[in-house]
């Protein structure tokens, strides 16, 4: 049976963590597919991890807070590791649907990518769509990816994503830290390895607070361009997987 | 070059070159990074004994005073210096980030086996 693994990063989230659990529990008998997850606490200060001990959910535990990047990366190291065949990118926040997960891997066990996104924004299955300036936002760092790997996907910052086995062992070699959602799309497809958007289903945030201001905004998305762009000229070549 | 810019290098220079040796021998520098620094003070001994050579380079290069060129390729090695400081600095984050990464599974694999013991 194909083994899965959920990797789901986890900062600060003691008020969400156990609902998302609760959901990702409800849904595995539902599915076949050998699912596991794994919450990776990235080094939070609130009692996140306490949480999860006490509710007996396995969890990593990173001292030192090392950003999304690492956190997901964490998780790529134990999944290639362990052997799983798939892994599964889910935010620990709530705002991802795990009923969304068939659609998310069917391509990817289809054969027809080798990573997919889940998206917000293709097909009307997602409610949430998220505010005006955000889609703008993501719309300028779309156009960036494009412009550096010639790949057309809208949402480039979706955290919602799965890959195959290639990529577990490829991502926990190397895993972009400073904007990882979009670099990591550059530097697969740069890489030869293809990327396929899926419409997902996500929910508004529910308790907690995010950690992009709307004021560090305009300025994150000009740097993150231009990092994305600059992120294009690092190694790789077509077709060498 | 005035023979009081002159001096004014070598002794600078002299000086540099006695904080280095004295750094690396309290093993408070690298063998490796004190190489450019011995360097630097090697071109401004070498400024300061043959000023001809400073002239003759400046004139080459275009700029006007023997100085201007002292200071320009200073602050150009110094710029080179910097770039290999950033480069070994993203190097050792992206180790201690890898350290950091394999004890938290090293920990957590560790924990899972006891569980089941």
């Amino acid at each position: 049976m194909t083994r899965a693994l959920l990797i789901i990063p986890a900062y600060n989230e003691e008020a969400n963590i156990l609902g998302t659990i609760q959901a990702i529990e409800d849904f595995r008998d539902k599915v076949d597919l050998d699912l596991d997850y794994i919450v990776v606490d990235d080094g939070s200060s609130d009692s996140t991890l306490e949480v999860c001990k006490r509710a007996q959910v396995p969890v990593i535990h990173l001292r030192k807070n090392l950003g999304i990047g690492g956190a997901v990366q964490t998780g790529y190291i134990l999944a290639d590791r362990q052997g799983y065949d798939l892994a599964i990118q889910f935010d620990g926040d709530g705002q991802h649907d795990i009923l969304s997960l068939p659609d998310l891997l069917r391509p990817l066990l289809e054969g027809q990518a080798d990573m997919t996104v889940g998206s917000r924004f293709v097909g009307s299955s997602s409610d949430f769509k998220s505010t005006g300036p955000r889609r703008m936002g993501i719309g300028i760092l779309s156009w960036a990816v494009r412009l550096a790997s010639g790949l057309k996907i809208y949402d480039v910052t979706s955290g919602y994503r799965a890959c195959k086995r290639d990529l577990i062992k490829h991502f926990a070699l190397d895993y972009p830290t400073d904007y990882p959602e979009p670099e990591s799309l550059v530097t697969v497809t740069k890489l030869g390895f293809r990327v396929q958007e899926v419409g997902v289903r996500m929910f508004e945030r529910q308790g907690g607070q995010s950690s992009i201001t709307p004021l560090k905004s305009i300025y994150y998305m000009v740097k993150v361009s231009l990092a994305i762009l600059i992120g294009g000229l690092k190694a790789g070549r077509k077709g060498s997987k | 070059m005035s023979p009081v810019l002159r001096i004014f290098l070598f002794l600078v220079a002299i000086f540099f070159l006695f904080t280095v040796i004295k750094r690396v021998h309290k093993g408070l520098l690298g063998v490796n990074y004190s190489l450019v620094w011995f360097l630097l003070a090697l071109v401004f001994i070498l400024a300061a004994i043959f000023p001809g050579l400073v002239t003759w380079a400046s004139s080459l290069v275009g700029i006007q005073t023997p100085v201007n060129f002292v200071s320009f390729v200073g602050i150009f090695v110094i710029l080179l210096i910097n770039l290999n400081y950033a480069s070994s600095l993203s190097i050792l984050r992206k180790e201690a980030r890898r350290w950091s990464q394999e004890e938290a599974i090293e920990k957590y694999l560790k924990e899972g086996e006891d569980g089941r013991k």
